[in-house]
């Protein structure tokens, strides 16, 4: 048995789901079809105002002079569906996606974990309402016939004989023939559905064509198929609509609020974290601006991204005011794989990162780093920045070397120095040009602090500070 | 009236008194001598002012103080230092597995995240900062941060008025023939003190 979901408004549905504001006026979706332009969804205002679907975008006009109208993108209603998917895969493995409004859910293998279709049913039936979108169910024992019955709206039969006899009553207008040949059936003077049914395969192919006879067999589940089914994406990707274009940050932290809301729940799903993510900023003319967030370790929060997102924004003007918004997630890790940082379970660990998180937003990457040393025996030369909280390599040797480190180092006069500890050689940097022959004294001036000296091509230069 | 007692108490001639509070937490000095002076050491939290009265003479008190904060599994931070912090100077005095992060950003950010870092537990902070930086509404907001719990040390070079400013500790490092001598500026636990030697 399979269940299918039938959304008759799903882009228009979301787009009220994620911007509740756009619902407080009249609101409707068009589309180009030919040389017309034809409303394809709208919401309940403009309704009461007469306007439906199929009609023309000029008399929608006519009728409701406030109609918001946005241009329907059918790639963008896919995209929508995915995430429904994703969302169901939850409760079912076997989904197949009927692309741009529609998916079947295979049922039969599911009685068992849930215990009965009519668990299963009631089960999946409050998760796809749980989102306030349209839809209309049907179940039937294959998807064909479901997505038929489901789309004309009739009522839900989990009794394989009763959804039949639905079937039968459908009209011909609503079994999914080609406009031809609903013409040839209707000059035969066939009504429903079932009266096609009733008659041979031969007698439909002879008076309606091989195509016909095929397409009956399917509905009525005679022919084997093969379904392609879903596998949920590697990564997340979600676009919003604004309604009105927004030319500064400030309108902009509400939708990107729930943008944030539907990557915590993607993530929390499947159990998965991820450290970065970016913004894109679509706008009119200009090219889109990308402004990327990352967390010092990777979390799953919204909240966490956001009020990164919100220390950034001061430093980042809007070339031009913003009219999409997208979030990109592209490397997902398991919540578990991530620990190479410092202090394994320490209870303030999660703290010290935010706080690094911050700063970096703030600041900049290149502006929060820990010290770090590579075994380069040349000294200057080993050290190097790298990222705070990564663990540093462990190095056996700890020669004495100062605290501060003058790069780079600075020429000085010896007179004002008494040489103390020394000399160390280092003769070295012949592999890549950049030798060096100096001898490191350890040194006191005046006012008995310790500096760490060295002697090059008859120059003295102080490289670094011990007090 | 209300002006001229603000005055009185940017001056310091005027100060709000307040009970000492004996329990309050410290972190040692690494030198008696201080601890004995400061009531048992770097009070935590707490804000701390160290005036250099010559450049890198500060690692005489500083290396005890992170020492210990490393003991007690404490992240240092360092907001903009003088110098390149050096990896191999942090694993010669044995702090390489600890976790140091440095800050290098203008002075008005850096006043920033030094709240920043005050206000997060479990972090040391440490700041070098001009005089003129350290105003007392900043003083202020980072004193007030670090009441959450935290230490942070303020290193700038000496001040040239004596104004006052909300630190818990004011000392002035001075280099001479016999090392580092403190003059303490501002105590907790009593009247200032000049000349009090490391040891």
């Amino acid at each position: 048995m399979w269940l299918y979901c039938h959304f008759p408004q799903l882009l228009l549905d979301n787009r009220v789901r994620l911007q509740p504001d756009s619902n407080t006026l009249p609101l409707a979706l068009y589309q180009l079809q030919g040389n017309q332009s034809v409303i394809v969804q709208c919401n309940t205002l403009a309704r009461e105002a007469g306007v439906k679907p199929s009609i023309q975008t000029v008399m929608a006009i006519s009728l409701c002079e406030q109609l918001q109208l946005v241009e329907y993108i059918p790639e963008r209603e896919q995209q929508v569906l995915q995430q429904l998917a994703t969302r169901l895969y939850l409760w079912a493995a076997k989904l197949v996606l009927y692309p741009p409004k529609g998916l079947a859910i295979e049922l039969s293998s599911l009685t068992q974990l849930y215990g009965g279709m009519d668990a299963v049913f009631n089960t999946l039936s409050r998760e796809v309402h749980a989102l306030p979108i349209k839809a209309q169910l049907a179940v039937a024992d294959n998807p064909l016939a479901a997505q038929l019955l489901a789309e004309y709206d009739c009522p839900v039969s989990l009794n394989p004989k009763e959804s039949a006899q639905l079937l039968a009553q459908l009209p011909i207008s609503a079994a999914g023939f080609k406009t031809k040949t609903q013409k040839h059936c209707k000059a035969a003077g066939f009504r429903q559905l079932g009266e096609l049914i009733q008659l041979s395969g031969d007698e439909v192919g002879r008076q309606l064509g091989l195509e016909t006879q095929l397409y009956l067999e399917q509905i009525q589940g005679r022919q084997r198929q093969s379904y392609d089914f879903f596998t949920p994406p590697e990564r997340f990707r979600q676009s919003l609509d604004l309604v009105t274009e927004v030319p500064h940050w400030q309108g902009l932290l509400f939708p990107l609020k729930r943008l944030f809301g539907e990557l915590e729940d993607f993530l929390y799903q499947r159990q998965k974290v991820t450290q970065q993510v970016s913004i894109e900023l679509h706008h009119r003319y200009e090219p889109p601006s990308v402004v990327p967030v990352a967390l010092a370790e990777p979390g799953w929060r919204g909240q966490s991204f956001l009020s990164l997102l919100q220390l950034k924004m001061e430093a980042i003007p809007l070339p031009e005011a913003v009219i999409e918004i997208t979030l990109v997630a592209n490397e997902l890790l398991q919540s578990e794989q991530h620990n190479c940082h410092f202090f394994g379970v320490q209870q303030h660990r999660h703290e010290t990162l935010q706080l690094i998180g911050r700063l970096q937003a703030k600041l900049g990457n290149n502006a929060v780093f820990s010290p770090a040393m590579n075994d380069d025996p040349r000294p200057g030369n080993n050290e190097f920045r790298r990222p705070a909280g990564e663990k540093p390599q462990v190095l056996s040797a700890a020669p004495k070397r100062p605290l501060w480190l003058l790069q780079p180092p600075q020429p000085t006069s010896i007179d004002l120095w008494q040489l103390r500890h020394g000399p160390e050689r280092k003769v070295c940097g012949w592999w890549d040009a950049g030798d060096i022959a100096r001898d490191y004294w350890i040194a006191r001036d005046k006012f008995q602090r310790v500096g760490w000296l060295y002697f090059e091509s008859g120059q003295w230069y102080l490289h670094g500070w011990f007090s | 009236m209300q002006t001229k007692l603000q005055t009185l108490i940017q001056q310091g001639l005027v100060w709000h008194g307040q009970v000492t509070d004996s329990q309050a937490a410290t972190l040692s000095s690494g030198f008696s001598s201080l601890d004995t002076a400061l009531g048992g050491g770097w009070q935590y939290p707490g804000l701390h002012e160290w005036q250099l009265q010559t450049p890198f003479s500060e690692q005489a008190l500083l290396l005890p103080l992170i020492q210990h904060a490393v003991q007690q599994k404490l992240s240092v931070f360092w907001v903009n230092p003088p110098a390149w912090l050096s990896a191999a100077g942090l694993h010669h005095y044995g702090l390489n597995e600890s976790m140091q992060v440095v800050i290098q950003t203008n002075p008005e950010k850096a006043a920033w995240a030094f709240e920043q870092i005050l206000q997060t537990k479990n972090a040391l902070a440490l700041g070098w900062f001009a005089q003129k930086e350290t105003t007392s509404q900043s003083v202020r907001r980072w004193y007030k941060a670090a009441q959450t719990g935290q230490m942070g040390v303020v290193l700038s070079e000496p001040a040239l008025n004596e104004e006052a400013r909300a630190y818990s500790n004011r000392v002035r490092l001075k280099l001479g023939e016999a090392g580092v001598t403190l003059d303490i500026l501002k105590r907790k636990v009593g009247w200032p003190l000049e000349h009090v030697a490391l040891n």
